[in-house]
């Protein structure tokens, strides 16, 4: 995980480490100096080794806890980072160049007509300079291992021989590339050269062989920059180093790409390149870290320093001011303070010529002035004050000097796509951050637990010791030291069994996803390759350190509370008497409210969730200690007829109940109810959920603690009836009641454990829910498809058969334009309009020769297509109607009556989805829409969506029925507009991937021509059995001549979704994981009423009581505590997850995620801790029974 | 057994005076009976103690007057329930009280800090408890030099006045020995040698001898005897049994929370 608390992990395991290593620093001074109480301190360890090993597992279980889910975070990370990376290797850089419109700046020699002068391509030159600026520059060295300048080109390539199609990148490398790159190697795992190619040969990489089934010896043809090529493959490369991917790659040495698109075949001639790689130090992921700096270097060498100067001087110009300065109050202040900076940059006196307009050392100035001209608003906000000068000579000046300036770029291609990987990976990362925060807080209480526990069987050593002359100072040393011995015990167990653990759940659950066990399906493939375990050191160090210091700090403040004992009471081991605070404790507590108000205050000032709760959270404990405090100064009734002197009655049971029953109300108020009392919308984090799970818990216990005398009073009263088990049953509720501060405690555990557990449960089952069925993400379909149409091939002829190139043709060279089968986009160039009409056309004759197909339908259930475009739509009927964007599909009948992708709310009337469907594709005036038109409070205010969308207005996303609702679809680009009624909305859970407003044909022919043109898609459902790759073969055989190309849905979904179905999964076995932090509580108290009442069960059992039922009193005990727990747990854990789910948090890392409360797993899960606990009560029970009367009497 | 040697601090011994002629009676001399607070090392005034632990409180004690001079041996009897343990709980500075003054070595224990408290009964004060109350972690003689290293004595000092007092009490050959191997004579002349270590102006025992049987408890007492007169340490001891208090220079009898005149 990077962050925590919005820390990166790395700084806050550094500073838990520093703040641990000077707390161990402090006790060693103070074990130096007082070794007497070392040595007391430690000797408790061998003293009780039964007693030692329950309390370092139970400190470990907190720390093991803690390490297993940041380990697990970061395996999920890591994977998806992975997984992102794969396409680019050890490539963390790139730079490109974009030249200014018509300008042949950057072309290499002889380009005229030449496919170099792609406004993209520059000299290898360019690569020369950077080269020599590494080489030149010691730092840069340090972070940059190796560069090479680089061809990457897209096309559509064929598969002549095994009549294929798919989308591939063609690259071209220089033979010797540093091997920082990766080497290609064959299947067997021998080395490729690209040095040993023939001309017109390449090597493809594996993506290769299940795209195009393609085998060495094919014959490939594809048009590059318009320029139609065949090449024969050598060879295949295997799927790691450069062959790494899942997209299909060509490779060759980059002279020989050069001569290929050269218009003069000369060998060494042509130099161009449209990239340059550059791979940093470090691994794939870790090697982005350094992109900044690299970034910042590499630029200066690529600056035209005439350019800057040239924009200089424009920007010295008055008119040009003038008009700035008009623009000013319309910028952002952001840009308004960086447009200050440029102009005083360009006011100051230019520096001297160097000569060199490029690559030199630029100036400070120069380098400010890059660093701001780069800048996209500050560009487009000189532009507009340009267009605002009477020059109109100037706008063209200041945009071709702008492009010239700007025109390379390093773009830090790794960094972006981490950026985005980890933007994806959130969701878990945030849900494995909520749990790690509740394991600490429980973990913290079991620690606490424990060592009071600790302190309070040593209570008689501790009040002698006090006697003798100990100083509280002495004993808080003393039990701190016992306390940070167990600690560091726990931490060296904790934290290799927590990475242990994590790693064993990882490996048990890629094996019940690959085998299919315990009921997992979906995901099969691919898990195992994209998710490897892995934790990072910061994160072991983080947890070791973090279990140590809260150790020290929880022990110190019980060694605190321990050093307060009443010597006398505490020699008998008698309990203390009521005290009460004297001093500035009597009074500390008045300083709740200022406090409280100062942070709520902070939090309105700041908009911050944290500081105004936690303001409001002060203000209700101090209501709640003033109502103590006056109630138990006043007196009670009986009192004043006495006379005697007040005696406290009811205001601690007041006051705790007043607190800690409005501390849970306020947790558990619905996130936005601030904003219904008009105070403003607060921003917050995941923490806050944590944060609101424990106070709602600890509210609830502390006010149900107060109170436990009359639970008991009631289970009194109700017990009188009951018979046998009464007796048992009251001297279990009443020790409990005897230990209100261990059973809250206790209790406040337990129920944290069963509220993460239904938290996790929910969230999980909402995860799973969503993602685990590709049926219904893909709407049923298996594969995807596109046609293209070449020239001839429009509505009026038909599709003819696609020329096949000419044989003989010199491989590697040019192939003549006119007989290229895939080069209609820039040698046979149509009008978009017609284009996309024909692609339709095309696709529909797919789908009609796919039903007249006796063989293909062996393989097809049923076809379809989509066609889709950008229109406008409007909803009158909404309170504000405006236009807004959206996608229109038409959408014929196959994929009306093959389509499967469900209806979260559909008119009346309609009985089924498909009823819908089908309507729809026979009824122009019919509509459906996806749900993320639906209002969404999350992302309507965010960046995600434009406000230009189209928002349907009247429908939420608990309606399943509906009236339908009649919007007009228009066409700015022609101007015809047509009303279709919405008669269904599209479930979230797909609504993602099937976008649009979902009408027949012929509305979308009505509308005309939109602005961009339209794009059609074909969908096919596969026969069940049928094995999708010999589907997808036979398909792209039979349509070779149309070009058609397929992907697997069922693939697709397995990349984007594997490793988020395995995190939820896994976060399911987290869960009970942390049950053991709960039962393993329960245990520890148990054994501890069992110690502490030997004597007492010795005389109960002198007097009669069988041992059955003091076993069976013990169990109660725990049993209260389970029930309790379990019941306090679930109930606030639902509470929060309506909370979160109603304010749609998870909506910024995933659409349409709903909230399901698992009732079948959560109550199983809970029985079988419940079970747990009590086999963990069970057997100190049954010991305890055991003890002799006699013995225990004469120990009285 | 080693004969201790005198303690140069304590060897004003006042024997018994004419409180009476079998020394029993009487709650002791009161400053104004021809004694100088400076002779008395405990001087207690109408000292009263009050639990409040249950909806009924208890008066434990309900105005004691109560002296003792220094070097002097003192019994408290009475019956169960009496006061006599939270008088010397009291009395020793390890309780607190809600009214009267309590004036040990002439410094008033309620004005007294915390921390002021718990350094004067690490350098004045020593403690023996019916139940021995050795730290079960620590060895004999470890137990024995506690009390000095809590008192910033010298590691090797400690060690050394640590076995001379475990050799005053005979116990010289299990110093090495933890409290669960020794038996509860033993025990309780280790808990003897702790409380005189220090050379504490008085020592303090609550039923000394309540767990011992009849030839170890007059083993003890024949020591306490020998250590009072020898070192000049004034003792109280709570006690039931009468061939105890016997043995000390006067008896105070207490009854329901205050002392039989």
């Amino acid at each position: 995980m990077d962050t925590f608390f919005g820390i990166p992990t790395g700084t806050l395991a550094l500073g838990a480490l520093f703040a641990a290593g000077a707390a161990l620093g402090v006790l060693a001074l103070r074990a130096w100096r007082w070794p007497v109480f070392l040595r007391l301190g430690l000797r408790q360890l061998p003293r009780r080794p039964a007693q030692t090993a329950l309390i370092v597992a139970g400190l470990m279980l907190s720390t093991a806890l803690v390490t297993a889910s940041l380990a697990t975070g970061d395996t999920i990370t890591h994977a998806i980072r992975a997984a992102a990376v794969t396409e680019l290797g050890r490539l963390d850089q790139v730079v490109t160049y974009s030249a200014p419109a018509g300008s042949q700046q950057g072309a290499p020699p002889g380009a005229g007509g030449d496919p170099f002068a792609s406004s993209t391509f520059f000299p290898g030159e360019v690569f020369a300079r950077v080269a020599r600026g590494i080489e030149a520059d010691a730092a840069l060295r340090l972070d940059v291992e190796g560069a090479t300048p680089a061809i990457w080109l897209g096309c559509t390539v064929l598969d002549l021989t095994s009549r294929q199609t798919a989308t591939a990148s063609v690259r071209g490398l220089p033979p010797e590339y540093p091997p920082v790159f990766g080497a290609l190697v064959d299947l067997e795992g021998r080395a490729l050269s690209l040095a040993a190619l023939q001309p017109g040969e390449v090597v493809v990489n594996e993506a290769a062989r299940g795209a195009l089934a393609v085998q060495p010896g094919d014959d490939l043809s594809c048009t590059l920059e318009g320029v139609p090529v065949r090449w024969r493959v050598a060879a295949v490369a295997a799927a790691r180093g450069l062959g790494a991917g899942a997209g299909v790659s060509l490779f060759l040495p980059l002279a020989q790409l050069q001569r290929v698109l050269s218009s003069e075949p000369t060998a060494g001639a042509v130099d161009a390149v449209n990239q340059i790689w550059i791979a940093n130090r470090g691994d794939a992921i870790s090697g982005a870290a350094r992109s900044e700096r690299v970034v910042e270097a590499i630029r200066p060498l690529l600056v035209d320093a005439g350019a800057l100067q040239d924009v200089r001087q424009l920007l010295t110009r008055a008119d040009l001011r003038a008009a700035l300065a008009a623009r000013r109050g319309s910028l952002s202040e952001r840009t308004q303070g960086r447009l200050a900076e440029l102009l005083e940059i360009a006011d100051r006196p230019p520096p001297p010529a160097t000569g060199d307009s490029r690559g030199g050392a630029l100036s400070r100035e120069g380098r400010d002035l890059d660093r701001l001209l780069r800048i996209q608003s500050l560009r487009a906000a000189l532009l507009a004050g340009a267009r605002d000068t009477r020059d109109a000579e100037l706008v063209r000046t200041l945009g071709t000097a702008l492009q010239r300036a700007t025109g390379y770029q390093v773009l830090a291609v790794k960094r972006q796509v981490l950026e985005i990987a980890d933007r994806a990976g959130n969701v878990i990362t945030t849900i494995f951050l909520l749990f790690s925060l509740l394991s600490i807080a429980a973990g913290l209480l079991l620690v606490f637990l424990i060592f009071s526990l600790l302190a309070a069987a040593r209570r008689s050593e501790l009040g002698i010791a006090r006697a003798l002359g100990t100083g509280r100072g002495h004993l808080i040393a003393m039990f701190t030291f016992e306390g940070v011995a167990y600690a560091l015990l726990a931490a060296a167990v904790g934290v290799p069994a927590g990475l242990g653990i994590s790693r064993v759940l990882l490996a048990l659950l890629i094996w019940a996803v690959e085998s299919g066990a315990f009921g997992f399906s979906g995901v099969a493939a691919r898990v195992a390759d994209t998710v490897t375990w892995y934790a990072a050191p910061r994160s072991a160090a983080l947890a070791a350190s973090l279990g140590l210091l809260l150790t020290i700090v929880t022990v110190t403040v019980a060694a605190w509370q321990v050093s307060r004992v009443t010597i006398v009471t505490a020699i008998r081991d008698l309990p203390d008497p009521p005290s009460r605070p004297h001093g500035v404790l009597a009074w500390g507590w008045t300083g709740l409210f200022p406090g409280g108000a100062t942070l709520i205050a902070l939090g309105l000032r700041w908009g911050q969730t944290f500081p105004f709760a936690a303001g409001v959270s002060l203000l209700l404990l101090g209501c709640g200690v003033a109502v103590s405090v006056v109630g138990d100064r006043l007196p009670a009734r009986g009192d004043w007829r006495k006379g005697g002197a007040p005696r406290p009655r009811w205001g601690a049971r007041a006051g705790a109940t007043l607190a800690g029953m409005a501390l849970a109300a306020y947790w558990a108020l619905p996130f936005d109810a601030q904003e219904r009392l008009g105070l403003p919308r607060l921003a917050s984090g995941i923490e806050i959920f944590g944060l609101a799970g424990v106070l709602m818990v600890v509210g609830t216990t502390w006010a149900l603690s107060a109170n436990g005398d009359l639970a008991l009073r009631l289970a009194s009263w109700s017990l009188t009836a009951a018979g046998r088990p009464a007796p048992a049953l009251r001297l279990a509720a009443a020790h409990l009641l005897r230990q209100p501060f261990r059973t809250g405690v206790t209790t406040t555990m337990f129920a944290l454990v069963v509220f993460m557990l239904t938290v996790m449960q929910v969230i999980t089952a909402a995860a799973v829910h969503f993602q685990a069925d590709a049926v219904i993400k893909y709407g049923g379909w298996d594969l995807r498809g596109h046609v293209t149409a070449t020239a001839g091939q429009g509505p009026e002829t038909g599709p003819p058969e696609r020329p096949v190139p000419v044989d003989g043709a010199p491989e590697g060279a040019p192939l003549a334009a006119p007989e290229s089968p895939a080069a209609p986009a820039t040698a046979q160039a149509q009008p978009p309009a017609t284009q996309a009409a024909a692609d339709q056309h095309l696709a529909e004759t797919v789908v009609a020769a796919i039903a007249d197909s006796a063989d293909l339908q062996r393989y097809v259930a049923a076809a379809g297509v989509r066609t889709a475009a950008f229109f406008a739509v409007t909803q009158l009927s909404a309170p504000a109607p405006t236009w807004g964007g959206y996608v229109v599909a038409a959408i014929d009948e196959g994929f009306a009556r093959g389509n499967l992708i469900p209806l979260q709310t559909r008119a009346r009337g309609y009985a089924t989805d498909q009823a819908v469907w089908e309507a729809l594709a026979a009824d122009p005036s019919l509509a459906v829409i996806d749900a993320n038109a639906l209002p969404s409070p999350q992302l309507r205010g965010g960046i995600n969506l434009s406000t230009l969308s189209f928002t349907l207005q009247g429908i939420d996303d608990r309606q399943t029925a509906m009236e339908p609702v009649p919007v007009w679809i228009g066409n700015s680009n022609g101007g015809a507009a047509r009303k279709v009624s919405i008669v269904g909305v599209i479930d979230r859970r797909v609504a993602t991937a099937f976008r649009g407003v979902y009408v027949a044909p012929e509305v979308l022919r009505g509308l005309g021509t939109p602005l961009r043109p339209a794009t059609s898609r074909l969908f096919f459902r596969l026969q069940p059995g049928a094995d999708v790759n010999e589907a997808r073969a036979a398909l792209g055989a039979a349509f070779f001549a149309q070009g058609l190309q397929t992907e697997s849905l069922m693939e697709r979904f397995q990349n984007e979704s594997g490793p988020l179905i395995l995190a939820s999964r896994m976060l399911q076995l987290f869960v009970g994981l942390g049950l053991f932090v709960g039962v393993a509580a329960l245990g520890v108290i148990s054994t501890r009423a069992a110690v502490e009442r030997r004597q007492e069960i010795g005389i109960l059992r002198a007097i009669g009581l069988s041992r059955r039922r003091v076993t069976v009193s013990l169990l109660l005990e725990s049993a209260l505590v389970v029930v309790l727990g379990s019941v306090i747990g679930i109930t606030l854990g639902l509470v929060l997850c309506r909370n979160v789910f109603a304010v749609q948090f998870f909506d910024r890392f995933q659409q349409g995620l709903k909230m399901v409360v698992p009732w079948q797993e959560l109550l199983l899960t809970v029985l079988l801790t419940c079970a747990a606990a009590l086999v963990a009560t069970w057997l100190p029970a049954r010991q305890a029974s055991r003890i002799p009367p006699i013995a225990a009497i004469r120990e009285a | 057994m080693t004969t201790l040697p005198a303690s140069p601090d304590h060897t004003r011994r006042v024997h018994t005076d004419g409180l009476g002629d079998d020394g029993l009676a009487g709650p002791g001399p009161a400053p104004g009976n021809g004694q100088t607070s400076r002779d008395l090392i405990v001087d207690a005034r109408a000292v009263r103690k009050v639990y409040l632990g249950g909806d009924v409180p208890v008066d434990a004690l309900r105005g004691v007057d109560f002296a003792v001079r220094r070097g002097e041996m003192v019994a408290i009897m009475g019956p169960s329930g009496c006061g006599k343990t939270t008088l010397l709980n009291c009395l020793s500075g390890i309780d607190s009280i809600d009214g009267g003054e309590i004036v040990i070595d002439g410094r008033p224990l309620q004005r007294m800090s915390d921390g002021a408290l718990t350094r004067y009964r690490a350098t004045s004060m020593g403690f023996v408890f019916q139940s021995f109350n050795l730290l079960p972690v620590l060895t004999a003689v470890e137990n024995v030099e506690y009390p000095l290293l809590v008192a910033n004595v010298g590691p090797r000092e400690a060690r050394w006045r640590a076995l001379a007092a475990l050799a005053a009490v005979g116990l010289e050959d299990r110093a090495g020995h933890r409290p669960a191997r020794l038996s509860g004579g033993q025990q309780q002349r280790v808990a003897v040698a702790r409380a005189v270590v220090t050379d504490p102006a008085i020592v303090w025992a609550d039923e000394p001898t309540g767990n011992l049987d009849s030839a170890s408890a007059a083993d003890l007492m024949d020591l306490l005897r020998r250590l009072n007169q020898a070192r000049g340490q004034t003792f109280v001891i709570v006690t039931h049994a009468r061939e105890v208090g016997e043995q000390t220079d006067r008896i105070i009898r207490m009854r329901d929370g205050l002392v039989e005149r």
